[in-house]
């Protein structure tokens, strides 16, 4: 069995880069539709940031500002940082780093992206439509019964929006992307479970693999309740059924419970792939093994076993028990035990390293310390009483920019870099890197780090202008200039992104050939061709070793590649 | 294409019973969430469901339980018939399971057409049971309508598997998919001996 | 002991800065349980940042001290295993992680179960019925002459939520649509209303809180505090004149409407300053999106002198007997909406 027996097929464009089958292609394409909805829900955010700098343009009505920030937040989680970090990435390493040709169901694998593809075109008719404008927690019954949040009253019988409006379809895209993912996630389970080198015990697999696996297993535990209540949701909208209207003895807080015991798994869905990408760079240009390797992960799956009991904390003042609020306090705010625990294990990882300071490194720096803010500002959400005070307001939303951005694209920006010279097969410019490094740090600190005083004194979210007339204690200084400063700070995020694309885009067709291990890293797939072939491997490996053994002193090499005999 | 992918196990579970099995556990939580919000409507109107779950009707639902067991050992049969390579047995073993599925779905629809008939699940179904205000009543209908008919559509998709690994294994090939098909058919059984106290017995 | 003085200096400083940045940030507390809530971020400011500081600053002294060098000395094999010394050192930091948190669980319980799982009292307190609509609250303060809650006789003042000070105020909060947000911010009183349960919180306005706001004169007091006012030429006006600038089609009116819209709000300021903003009137916003004209939203919370509104109260109970006294003899039975209050 060798990369050469595949070679001889001589597959058409369509076969080779549309239909493929080959879990390459698979992670490419769920890395550029991820890339390109970044960039529409980037888009959004330009408006409404623009409208709320500048509120007296009046750029976007009351209703156009809501659509554009509920549909830029779904489209976030769920066509941003879903694909490109569990699905693209897992796609990509799983099988070369457990040193397999493919997918245990490669078909599948497809059947999967096709059908994400398809939610995201569901996603962007929707938008096309008018999108929804009730949030993207989807709370009814603003979003069960009523003419596209605008107003009119709830639940007035007979009078249903319909499938083809801008709610029902962001729903069942939802659905749709959901159903597209545990698909694809139960496919990399078994590969992982199945299909690993010789001789590949469960702790020589790679921190990355063990956390991509970990994210599909707490998805596919947490998701059902949304399924079911996506459903029931879809059903009030387009039959005029009533399981969460109040006068017909439904509960609307019932959705809220079905929506956040998935909500809250969901951020570790994604925050887990890329602390994996972060293990992988931080280990790899310190020259040091991850320190604790087993006890990080015992203490991931404590978090995601911890993060099943807490999902009521965005709950606190939504008129659930308040005896109840309690017992999930004390939980959320036990949660930080685990994960100070894996941070405190990245930075003891730099402790006497021999560190490197490339592009995927910086990334990865910055990934720890802004996940860090983002972190210890939870505290303050997930003590009762100060959720209080700053529950829907914008601590709230600077608080979760502090995750999902480091997330998805402190940790996405870490893998890009990291293993674009394997999977694209040619270098990229490190002054570029850098300097789209800097630029976008810099810049979404200057975002984010200002919005944390109006959250303070209050300033709820989703409000399209603070006027005089409405809320005069928000339209003073040094409110409104923050809020300028946000939006001037985004768009220069905005545009370091532009430059990045195109210098990946040039690096594309202009780079030089990349070699088969730029960075001297120790697992399986840095043994391919880069880019690998079709089948990766020219002699499958068998293993020896972990994935961590740099440095070690025995040797002159401070690397040991794991299939290296002796 | 499949056939391309190197297929090495070095766990000692096939990966065909392991992906059916990770399915199942997907699945379950996705009928679990449903029986949850169930049984949180039953919490705040325990009077009103006791009442109403006199409307459905238990010998049908009693039927269809022995239906649905029926067909559980009959794939059990077809496992085992495959595993001797009796493959006519095998092959009369899976038809008549998917028959049982046809007579349980049968048995749904006579018992649904009533209700669907006298508004159930979208006005206040006064028609159907006469003058006790119902308002509150409308979620156990709803519930009732969405989970068995969630399960009604996974009692179909087991027939069309099943049918799909008859076609595949009537010539005694891959017999191993006979355990699968069945793995997910006690599954669909499974659910049903939930759904039938919570909705037939509990009055 | 140097380490210790040191150590606390610092952290002596770090207290002055937290407090300024509390001071400068946090809308003033009018509610008696309110200061209980802003120390308890502070303290957990205290807690977390310093943390958050530690950390960061390790990475950056690790990125700078072990920088790859030419000809440095290999890294350290350490794998954090059985037998680390580190890794011992990192177990007891997490210990003091853990120490901390319930540290802060303490401070924070009793708060809320001072705010949210006592009895919300009902004896010597002004009971007050609220109902959210897309985009409105209302506040109903009695029933009318036929006695029922939420009929058309009510006395109900549509987005002001008058109430005295040094007395609990009680509030049974229901929506009659989508789920809304009561956020009274100078209260640090936020909750869902949601639409087929009723919810009900206290709160206390002090006295004592309101006259050390900066710059509350104890004359303010008897100053005629008119939200009508505000209201009328406040969001009336601006929202029309935004619509003017939206609508306009040329350059010139654009302009010409930007100008009457700064007109505006000059007098808008004048309004305000005369209307005690800060000092009597605070503003209360929904916080849960509610639809299109969630943005705007809001209703005024004015605090009065106990006799103030008593005097007020009672007028209001009046006009209302006497504007409903006709209908109240013809109908017996109002156009009534069932509502679900325990």
């Amino acid at each position: 069995m060798s990369a050469a027996a595949h070679g001889h097929h001589d597959l058409g464009f369509f076969k080779k880069y549309m239909f493929s089958t080959d879990h390459k292609v698979i992670g490419m394409q769920y890395l550029i539709t991820g890339i390109i909805m970044a960039f529409l829900g980037g888009y959004l955010a330009v408006k409404f940031r623009s409208q709320l700098a500048f509120p007296e343009l009046a750029l976007l009505s009351g209703s156009e500002y809501n659509s554009s920030v509920t549909m830029h937040g779904l489209i976030m989680v769920f066509w941003v940082a879903m694909p490109i970090l569990v699905a693209a990435f897992g796609n990509f390493l799983i099988p070369t780093m457990i040193g397999c040709d493919d997918m245990a169901y490669p078909t599948l694998n497809m059947i999967s992206y096709w059908l994400f593809l398809v939610s995201a075109f569901v996603a962007i008719a929707s938008l096309l439509i008018g999108g929804y404008g009730g949030a993207w927690t989807l709370y009814p019954p603003l979003s069960a019964n009523m003419a596209e949040a605008s107003g009119g009253g709830a639940y007035v019988i007979g009078k249903v929006p319909g499938l083809f409006s801008g709610g029902s379809l962001i729903i069942t895209a939802v659905a749709l992307e959901i159903i597209a993912f545990l698909i694809g996630g139960l496919n990399f389970l078994v590969t992982t479970i199945n299909m690993r080198a010789p001789g590949m015990s469960i702790w020589d697999l790679p921190f990355v693999v063990w956390m991509i696996d970990l994210a599909v297993v707490v998805f596919m535990f947490s998701v059902g309740p949304l399924v079911a209540g996506a459903i029931m949701l879809l059903f009030d909208r387009t039959l005029g059924t009533g399981f969460f209207d109040p006068n017909r003895g439904g509960d609307p807080i019932l959705f809220q419970h079905l929506f956040w015991f998935f909500g809250h798994p969901e951020v570790y869905v994604v925050l887990f792939p890329s602390m994996g990408f972060v293990g992988e760079a931080i280990t790899t240009f310190s020259r040091k093994p991850l320190f604790g390797f087993k006890k990080v992960i015992w203490a991931a799956i404590v978090a995601s076993i911890l993060s099943f009991i807490v999902w009521a904390h965005h709950q606190f003042i939504a008129g659930i028990d308040p005896h109840a609020a309690v017992f999930f306090t004390i939980f959320t705010v036990l949660i930080s035990v685990p994960f100070a625990a894996m941070m405190f294990s990245f930075i003891a990882t730099l402790w006497k390293g021999s560190i490197e300071l490339t592009s995927a490194m910086l990334w990865a720096l910055g990934f720890i310390i802004t996940f860090l803010f983002g972190g210890v500002t939870g505290i303050y959400l997930g003590t009762l009483t100060s959720d209080v005070v700053f529950h829907d307001t914008y601590f709230v939303v600077a608080h979760f920019h502090y995750t999902f951005v480091p997330i998805t694209i402190f940790g996405g920006m870490t893998a890009i870099y990291f293993w674009f010279p394997k999977f694209v097969g040619k270098n990229f410019s490190e002054f570029w890197g850098k300097v789209h490094f800097w630029i976008s740090f810099i810049s979404f600190n200057a975002i984010f780090l200002p919005m944390f005083i109006p959250g303070t004194a209050g300033q709820h979210r989703r409000i399209a202008g603070y006027t005089e007339a409405t809320f005069p204690a928000m339209a003073v200084e040094p409110y409104a200039t923050i809020r300028i400063i946000s939006t001037v700070a985004f768009w220069v995020l905005f545009i370091a992104q532009v430059i990045w694309i195109i210098h990946m885009i040039v690096k594309f067709y202009t780079g030089e050939k990349a070699v088969k291990n730029p960075w001297k890293a120790n697992t399986l797939e840095w043994t391919c061709d880069s880019p690998p072939p079709h089948g990766n491997f020219a002699t499958y490996p068998t293993v020896y070793r972990g994935p961590y053994e740099y440095s070690v002193p025995s040797r002159d090499s401070d690397y040991w590649p794991q299939d290296e005999k002796g | 294409m499949s056939s391309e992918a190197r297929t090495m196990t070095f766990s000692e579970v096939p990966k065909g019973r392991l992906i059916i099995w990770l399915v199942v556990a997907g699945e379950m939580v996705i009928f679990g969430g449903g029986i949850v919000a169930y049984l949180l409507y039953r919490l705040n109107h325990i009077e009103i469901f006791d009442y109403l779950a006199r409307f459905t009707s238990t010998w049908m639902g009693a039927l269809n339980t022995v239906v649905l067991l029926t067909s559980s050992f009959f794939i059990v049969k077809a496992h085992d018939y495959a595993a001797r390579k009796e493959l006519k047995k095998m092959r009369n073993a899976m038809f008549v399971t998917i028959g049982l599925g046809g007579v349980f779905l049968v048995v749904k629809t006579i018992e649904w057409v009533p209700k669907i008939k006298a508004g159930l699940g979208l006005n206040d179904g006064s028609a159907f049971w006469g003058k006790v205000s119902a308002a509150p009543g409308h979620t156990f209908w709803l519930s009732y309508f969405f989970l068995t008919g969630m399960h009604g559509a996974h009692v179909i998709l087991g027939m069309i598997t099943i049918f799909i690994v008859w076609l595949s294994v009537r010539k005694g090939q891959n017999l191993h998919r006979v355990e699968m098909a069945g793995i997910y058919w006690h599954f669909v059984d499974l659910v049903w001996i939930f759904l039938f106290p919570l909705f037939y017995l509990s009055r | 002991m140097r380490l210790m003085g040191k150590f606390l200096a610092v952290f002596t400083l770090m207290l002055l800065a937290v407090s300024g940045y509390s001071g400068l940030f946090f809308l003033d507390n009018i509610s008696s349980y309110g200061q209980a809530i802003d120390n308890l971020i502070i303290l957990v400011t205290l807690i977390v940042m310093p943390a958050f500081v530690i950390c960061v600053s390790l990475i950056v002294y690790f990125v700078i001290r072990y920088k790859r060098r030419e000809g440095a000395e290999k890294a350290l094999y350490e794998t954090g295993g059985h037998g680390s010394k580190l890794a011992k050192k990192i177990l007891i930091i997490d210990g003091i992680v853990l120490a901390l948190d319930i540290v802060i669980l303490f401070v924070a319980i009793p708060t809320w179960m001072e705010m949210e799982v006592k009895k919300v009292p009902t004896q010597g307190v002004v009971d007050v019925r609220v109902t959210a609509r897309q985009f409105d609250f209302d506040f109903h303060y009695a029933p009318g002459p036929d006695g029922k809650w939420f009929t058309k006789d009510d006395v109900k003042i549509t987005g002001e939520l008058r109430i005295p000070v040094d007395k609990k105020v009680v509030l049974h909060m229901t929506s009659f649509d989508v789920i809304h947000d009561f956020w009274a911010k100078n209260l640090r009183l936020k909750q869902d209303i949601v639409p087929g349960r009723t919810i009900s919180r206290w709160f206390q306005v002090n006295k004592s809180l309101i006259e050390k706001i900066h710059g509350f004169k104890a004359t303010d007091w008897d100053t005629k505090v008119n939200v009508r006012d505000v209201i009328s030429n406040g969001n009336v006006m601006t929202s029309i004149l935004a619509d003017d600038i939206h609508n306009a089609k040329t350059e010139k009116d654009k302009k010409e409407a930007k100008e009457d819209l700064k007109d505006a709000k000059e007098e808008l300021e004048k309004v305000y300053k005369k209307n005690l903003l800060g000092k009597r009137l605070f503003e209360i916003a929904c916080a849960e999106i509610c639809g299109s004209g969630h943005y705007k939203m809001n209703a005024w919370l004015v605090v009065e002198k106990q006799d103030a509104f008593d005097q007020w109260l009672k007028k209001k109970v009046a006009v209302n007997a006497k504007k409903y006294e006709v209908v109240a003899h013809h109908s017996s039975q109002g156009k009534s909406i069932s509502f679900p209050i325990k």
